[in-house]
């Protein structure tokens, strides 16, 4: 009973991974400038990578058909999703500030830029 | 706009070309389909103590091929690489790194800091397992020691080049690792033959298990544990080398443009 | 095994865009990107085509060694190629 729970759940974060995928791609294609199309971009990887690799896990621990082996199949994807969790927004935060600190995007949809307030990164 | 059309052009008909001739053309036939001869050979000589005359005691084909079957080439294709980093040392053999030394407050924000600080030891522990590994599964010194080598990289671009002349890891040690690593691989190579020589009998270059004619073979094992004789110092002695020899590549073209020109023009204004 | 070949076919295609993106792209961190990518469709390929010891050590060099030492030779020298 609770592999089959574990597969279903998997399953539905794997739709979750799609659904983040696409509207990743289509930030990326639609949005007007660096910043927000940052945003998009960090959708498709959070959202369409870390998702989709906890519900492969999940998955793979459901299978018992797999014997031992679902084990490593499921270690290696959660290993591989702490690792994007915590690579990503790193990448996009030094993307992001190494574009404020060198003025190469501008900053449009701008409601408040604290950064810049307080004098620029330093 | 008609040179990016050539371009184009040229790349597809390599393509189909190639495809052709390692297709239909016969030249490497079907993909998977059957093991050909060459290959079964060495497939069933890497781990059989049964043909002492002919095993390399190592269960990993391509890294026994690499260091024991193939050794010569190896050996010559390091030389290669490491005379391409000679190079690079000539080239800035005038240039002192510590010129313009500053403190470690340069780099990038401490939230990528903090995420490196976590990704170094699970890079150590990678390549390092990958190098101790290398006569048992797929790896070896050169890939160990090219996942070793993206640490001091990523240290530079994290935390400045001046983390790492605080760490100590400047042009002098890396060269020095770099050395051991190389003296290895030789002492290595001539291993066998020392060993010949204080017992009186034959033995060849870069010789593993013992051969016709040259009894003296290096352990296969230590207690229960394979250690593929030769193959497993090689990949230790290679990781050292490659590692530190990318080090040194990335500590001297990471100083800045402007303190190697100060320094050249320098040199040559004093003769 | 159809699957095998499949998968070799789109990576290797990717592959040729990408190189042929990198050869006519003028800003070179640019194409040193288009770079990356093509070396990642060949370590997809290489992965296919059962060399895990070519993919252990093309994957360290090709995305991450042979880019940074590219990128410093960019810094330099010149940012755009000059026709």
């Amino acid at each position: 009973m609770i592999e089959y729970v574990m597969v279903v759940v998997g399953g539905a974060l794997l739709l979750i991974g799609a659904v983040c995928d696409l509207i990743g791609a289509l930030g990326m294609n639609r949005f007007p400038n660096f910043f927000v199309r940052l945003h998009a971009a960090t959708v498709g990887v959070i959202g369409g990578a870390f998702y989709p690799l906890i519900g492969a896990a999940l998955i793979a621990f459901g299978s018992e058909y797999l014997g031992t082996y679902r084990w490593f199949v499921g270690g290696c994807a959660l290993v591989s999703a702490f690792l994007i969790l915590i690579l990503a927004p790193a990448g996009s935060h030094a993307l992001a500030r190494a574009a404020h600190k060198s003025k190469t995007a501008v900053v449009t949809p701008k409601v408040a830029d604290h950064l810049e307030e307080d004098g620029g990164v330093k | 706009m008609k040179k990016e059309l050539l371009i184009a052009m040229s790349m597809v008909i390599t393509v189909v070309v190639m495809a052709y001739i390692a297709t239909l053309g016969g030249g490497l036939g079907p993909l998977f389909s059957d093991v050909r001869p060459l290959a079964k050979a060495f497939l069933s000589t890497t781990l059989d103590p049964e043909k002492p005359l002919f095993t390399a005691m190592s269960p990993e084909a391509v890294t026994a091929i690499v260091w024991d079957y193939r050794g010569l080439d190896t050996l010559f294709e390091t030389a290669v690489f490491y005379l391409a980093i000679i190079g690079a040392i000539a080239i800035y053999r005038d240039v002192n790194e510590k010129v313009g030394l500053k403190g470690s407050g340069l780099g990038l924000s401490k939230i990528v800091r903090v995420v490196t600080k976590v990704l170094i030891p699970i890079n150590i522990a990678i390549a390092i397992s990958i190098a101790l590994h290398g006569h048992l599964t797929p790896g070896g010194g050169f890939q160990a020691g090219a996942a070793m080598a993206v640490m001091p990289m990523l240290l530079i671009v994290v935390f400045s080049r001046y983390f790492l002349l605080e760490l100590k890891l400047t042009k002098g040690l890396a060269l020095a690792f770099r050395s051991i690593g190389l003296t290895g691989i030789a002492l290595t190579v001539f291993l066998p033959i020392i060993i010949a020589l204080v017992n009186g009998v034959n033995a060849y270059i870069m010789q593993n298990q013992m051969k016709v004619n040259a009894p003296v073979g290096l352990p296969a094992f230590i207690g229960n544990s394979l250690i593929s004789g030769s193959l497993i110092l090689y990949n230790v002695f290679e990781f050292l080398a490659v590692t530190f020899g990318f080090s040194v590549l990335f500590l001297l073209l990471s100083i800045e443009e402007d303190i190697v020109k100060d320094q050249m023009r320098g040199e040559v204004s004093e003769h | 095994m159809d699957m095998t070949y499949l998968l070799l076919a789109i990576s290797m295609l990717f592959a040729l865009v990408a190189t042929y993106s990198a050869i006519v792209e003028r800003y070179l961190v640019k194409a040193v990107v288009f770079s990356a990518l093509q070396s990642i469709a060949f370590t997809l390929a290489l992965y296919l085509l059962r060399a895990p010891d070519i993919v252990l050590v093309y994957l360290p060099i090709t995305v991450g060694i042979y880019p940074a030492a590219i990128l410093f030779l960019i810094k330099k020298s010149e940012e755009v190629e000059e026709l």
